[in-house]
């Protein structure tokens, strides 16, 4: 039988090419896992055990599932919710098991897995105890329970989700207010967090970017008019621009100061849309003009004072 | 720190736990008041079905529970869903609109809270003892 040794030998005398060597190596690597599960008795008898006592456990619980579905209706309120609440506490312990452990990627899983199980046991109190709650009091109530989640994980998926459930429950508010408004609060707030540092401004100000363009998107659609089309076609240009500006040095996109013309420009189509007639666009525009003329004339007039002006100011500095 | 950050993490489930606390204690202690329904079988993906009951006030006793003669509408106002099996839905949908049995729901009601249903009443009896 061809070995390893065999074969390198044979690509150094040149009877073999780089790509048949790697070829015969995987074959051979292939064959020795196949012969040696058989070739050590005792290996095989303990992983065909594991096989079968694996299969044992998961028809037990497909059992077991099977029963509790069948029963669900006689089964107690307090017993079907200390079931769901015990597998969501088993979650969160072997999330924070993980997270003292540092194995990342496992807590990220277990986390999402807690997240998800507390849309469902709310789902749960829900049915067991025939409350009426709407979907957006639902979607309100998992966004605050699952909060404390959101400062454990470094990815951006629980954070979205989460942004997606505080979109879904506050669109009544939109739908009530002016989204506009709301819009607005979020971009201030996304402001404000540019005066910290660390991540949890870092994605603070994602989730709030992410909630000012849902929330203008949202409105716009709602709207339903030629206004908010507008406004669905300008918010998505910014954002195009936006996501292409290059990154800083901490790796955040600089996508903040094209949030300024966002919103000077979502505050032009406000009064645009108020105060729209043929008088105000020609005020408007005779003002306009009044001004670019006048800013041609002074830097005309002074463009010697100016130019002096900012050649000291830069000298100076 | 870390363990009170750890701590931090069970939040939910406390929240949770004194959720559902809440609900099984207002079921077991706070008295019960039984009212007439109408209603019909729609839907909720994530719960399953559900009775969307509208409580018939003309029909409704409100001498119960103290109440003197006058019903807390308000009180129940909001109050309209009654979870059931998906395979009891259509013979449930077909008992509450048929006017020859008296449905009527149970509620845990005590003024100041609000009320939960406990249990849909077919005739007097239980559903599910139907």
């Amino acid at each position: 039988m061809t070995t390893e040794h065999d074969l390198i030998q044979m690509k150094q005398k040149g009877a073999l090419t780089d790509d048949e060597f790697l070829k015969a190596l995987t074959q051979l690597q292939i064959k020795e896992r196949k012969s040696s599960f058989w070739s050590d008795p005792e290996k095989a008898r303990k992983k065909i055990l594991f096989s079968i006592a694996l299969l044992g456990i998961f028809s037990v619980l497909a059992g077991l599932g099977l029963i509790i579905a069948a029963n669900w209706a006689s089964i107690p309120a307090i017993l079907k919710v200390g079931g769901g609440l015990s597998c969501l506490a088993t979650s969160l312990v072997i999330t924070s098991f993980f997270k003292n452990n540092s194995k990342p990627l496992w807590m990220e899983a277990f986390l999402f897995i807690s997240f998800l199980l507390i849309g469902g046991n709310i789902a749960l109190i829900q049915q067991s105890y025939h409350l009426s709650l709407s979907w957006q009091e639902g979607s309100l109530a998992w966004w605050i329970l699952s909060l404390p989640l959101v400062f454990f994980t470094k990815y951006r998926l629980i954070p979205l989700c989460s942004v997606a459930l505080l979109g879904f429950s506050i669109w009544d508010i939109i739908w009530n207010m002016n989204y506009m408004l709301v819009a607005g609060l979020m971009f201030v707030l996304m402001m404000l967090t540019h005066f910290f540092k660390g991540s949890f401004a870092k994605l603070l100000r994602d989730i709030t970017f992410i909630a000012a363009i849902f929330c203008l998107y949202a409105g716009d659609i709602i709207a339903n008019s030629g206004a908010g089309m507008v406004g669905v076609i300008t918010t998505t240009l910014f954002l195009i621009f936006a996501l292409n500006t290059p990154k800083t040095e901490d790796g955040t996109v600089k996508y903040y100061n094209y949030i300024f013309l966002l919103v000077a420009w979502r505050i032009f189509l406000l009064f645009w849309n108020a105060y729209y007639n043929l008088t105000n666009i020609g005020i408007l525009l005779i003002v306009f003009g009044i001004i670019l003329l006048a800013g041609a004339g002074l830097y005309t007039y002074y463009f010697k004072q100016i130019q002096d002006f900012i050649r000291g100011f830069i000298k100076h500095e | 720190m870390n363990k009170i950050k750890t701590l931090f993490l069970f939040i939910p489930f406390i929240g949770m736990c004194c959720w559902a606390m809440y609900y099984a204690y207002i079921v077991k202690n706070v008295p019960e008041v039984v009212l007439p329904i109408t209603g019909y079988d729609p839907r909720n993906l994530l719960s399953g079905h559900y009775i969307e009951f509208h409580i018939d006030w003309s029909k409704a006793n409100c001498y119960q529970n103290n109440w003197n003669g006058v019903c807390p509408k308000n009180d129940f106002s909001g109050i309209n869903r009654f979870y059931i099996p998906e395979n009891s839905a259509v013979e449930l949908e077909h008992i509450i609109n048929n006017s020859r049995f008296n449905t009527e729901i149970a509620f845990a009601y005590k003024a100041g809270t609000r009320p939960i249903a406990k249990e849909l009443l077919i005739n007097g009896r239980p559903w599910s003892k139907i």
